[in-house]
């Protein structure tokens, strides 16, 4: 989504909801995904692009805040944990992953990884306040 | 092949929050459904929509009957939103814009 999108969607769904709406905003934030294996953490997923399209958009949310269209109200930071049956499915999985991506040397050290094969993402949720607007 | 993501942290982080019982719900980004179907039976009603139709059709082929009445899966994204003023209660973005 351009950013231009951004800023269309957010004013979207401020219209769309009840005076004093709340808006949660669910997303990885905090780092990169960490891979875990039989071997321990052996590495991170590389979201560098991920995480710049997500500066810019917290970036214009924060503008629709300076405006008075939200009203910030708290933030939970958590982890969520994803587990896969097999090596071949996490670097499979994380190969799909948009502007997220898993470096030929993890994939190989994945997949002559023992089990358990799991991600870990740091993530938060924040919860805004739609205003009232004259 | 099976991909399992525990929904537990990111449920206990909506419902440190204050959830989302009760609400009329707009859900953007619901991908297959998996929050859906784990916060819905607490909501009045959901609306989740996701741009992924193939998510979708796995997201209703999904979703318990008891639900069916609750809960509408939609092909859609944010910037195509339509609909009246002041529909929902809350907006749940879930890993979306």
């Amino acid at each position: 989504m351009t950013l231009e999108g951004v800023v269309h969607a957010l004013r979207r769904i401020h219209r769309s909801l009840v005076p004093n709406g709340i808006l949660f905003d669910l997303q990885p934030r905090g780092g990169p995904a960490r891979v875990i294996t039989g071997l321990g953490e052996i590495g991170s997923l590389d979201g560098r692009e991920f995480f710049r399209d997500a500066r810019a958009t917290e970036r214009l949310l924060a503008g629709l805040v300076r405006e008075g269209l939200f009203a910030f109200e708290q933030e939970v930071a958590f982890r969520v944990e994803s587990s896969f049956d097999s090596g071949e499915e996490l670097v499979e999985t994380a190969r799909g992953f948009a502007r997220t991506r898993i470096s030929k040397r993890l994939a190989a050290r994945v997949l002559r990884s023992p089990p358990p094969y799991r991600l870990s993402e740091p993530s938060s949720l924040r919860r805004y306040r739609a205003l009232v607007t004259a | 092949m099976t991909w399992t993501i525990d929904p537990s942290s990111e449920l206990g982080a909506l419902a440190a929050l204050g959830g989302l019982a009760g609400a009329r719900v707009l859900e953007i980004g619901c991908g297959d459904g998996r929050l859906t179907r784990e916060y819905a039976a607490a909501s009045r009603s959901v609306l989740a929509i996701d741009s992924d139709r193939e998510a979708i059709a796995k997201a209703r082929a999904s979703l318990p009957a008891e639900l069916g009445r609750r809960v509408r899966f939609r092909v859609g994204n944010a910037v195509e939103l339509e609909g009246p003023p002041a529909a929902f209660d809350a907006v749940f973005l879930s890993h979306s814009l």
